[in-house]
């Protein structure tokens, strides 16, 4: 690590504060509902100090939500070094998305969809690459007497429902165990005997 | 038709002739939805007289309230047979889905519509009917669900998974028939779902 002048270490620090206070409040009602010179007072900082970190409020949502992506990317990374079985590899892929939809609001997502589209071009990208590597991770992996596109949509649809809270409200079971169990159900009725 | 009825007994010809119109009247009416079939036009097309036919449906509503209860009584004469002849749970569930997916071909997308719009007594009479049945089917297949699954949980994602592989979209992009999607949507939660096979033999409460 190359040694840093004290200004530039403090300045990243105000910078890590700034995106912490902005998630923390737009996690609930969204990025619209956060309103810049608020956040400047209760940091103690002024606003002109706050637009200096970033231009605009579509940057500091750019930047959390580049974070999130790159934490997806690292689980994926740590999922693939774990040599896990199809079925752990599948339940703990299906519990990072849960942490995701739990850690916003639908209210935030919808806003990002509607009002940031450079951030919601980043976050479309990253499920489409997870889709493609769970794809490519289980295809190989179908019995070969299934179509393994039409397996992996039944998956999807298996996984989008234990992820839907009404549902597993109606159904008087946690997501937890939603997932964990469509999942080992769909694994023992799709995949080749013995895959891992 | 006088001809020929004359030779049967009153009240079968009389059925006859019910039967006939309910035939004409479904024909049109799937396709194209009850609104859009004409009384007048109906009668014309059987050879009766408007008379004859108000005689039998007193009105269009009559008319399909019938066409539906004709139905649903299709759909539980098939379960009951495919319950009651020795089939296996996942012979039972693909006899299901075909029906199934045989009702969701035999009637337009219109026709759905309009039926709740303008009959809902009778759509609603039809839906809780197909409710019943689908219960059934339901309590049917619990004796065979692996004790450590949730069945609420497992019955409700055979029904997500045959929705998603009877879409025709998805069918069409992946180059499939929906008939073929479905049954490896059922092969695929049986297997996953169901006791061993072995254990299907034996009577399924003894535990």
């Amino acid at each position: 690590m190359s040694p840093r002048p004290a200004g530039q270490d403090e300045r990243e620090l105000q910078r890590q504060e700034i995106l912490a206070a902005f998630e923390a409040r737009a996690r609930a009602s969204g990025p619209r509902g956060v309103v810049m010179a608020e956040l400047a007072r209760d940091l103690g900082i002024s606003t002109r100090t706050l637009y200096q970190h970033f231009g605009s409020k579509a940057e500091i949502v750019q930047e959390i939500l580049g974070r999130w992506v790159a934490e997806t990317e690292a689980d994926r990374a740590r999922r693939a070094e774990r040599r896990l079985s199809a079925e752990a590899w599948m339940i703990d892929a299906a519990e990072g998305w849960l942490q995701g939809q739990d850690r916003f609001s639908a209210a935030f997502w919808a806003q990002i969809q509607a009002d940031y589209p450079g951030a919601s071009s980043l976050v479309a990208e990253q499920i489409r690459k997870s889709l493609a590597a769970t794809r490519a991770f289980l295809a190989p992996r179908v019995r070969s007497d299934l179509d393994p596109e039409l397996a992996i949509l039944i998956l999807r649809e298996a996984v989008r429902g234990a992820l839907d809270p009404k549902r597993c409200d109606r159904l008087g079971v946690s997501r937890q165990v939603a997932i964990e169990q469509s999942v080992e159900l769909w694994c023992r009725g799709a995949l080749r005997p013995g895959s891992d | 038709m006088v001809a020929t009825s004359a030779r049967l007994a009153p009240d079968a010809a009389r059925r006859r002739v019910r039967d006939g119109i309910l035939d004409a009247f479904s024909e049109g009416a799937r396709s194209r939805g009850p609104r859009n079939v004409v009384m007048a036009e109906l009668a014309r097309d059987l050879g009766i007289s408007t008379r004859t036919l108000y005689q039998h449906f007193p009105s269009k509503a009559d008319l399909v309230a019938s066409l539906m209860d004709r139905w649903a009584d299709a759909v539980e004469r098939r379960q009951l047979r495919t319950m009651s002849d020795g089939r296996s749970p996942y012979e039972q569930l693909l006899e299901a889905a075909s029906g199934w997916l045989e009702g969701q071909c035999a009637f337009a997308p219109a026709f759905w519509s309009q039926l709740e719009r303008d009959y809902p007594e009778t759509s609603a009479r039809y839906q809780a009917r197909l409710r019943r049945i689908l219960e059934v089917g339901r309590q049917n297949l619990m004796p065979f669900i692996r004790e450590d699954l949730d069945k609420g949980l497992a019955l409700a994602l055979m029904q997500a998974s045959l929705r998603a592989a009877a879409d025709p979209v998805r069918c069409d992009r992946l180059a499939i028939s929906r008939q073929e999607a479905v049954r490896q949507a059922i092969e695929v939660w049986v297997r996953g779902t169901l006791r061993p096979v072995r254990a299907l033999h034996v009577v399924p409460d003894s535990d």
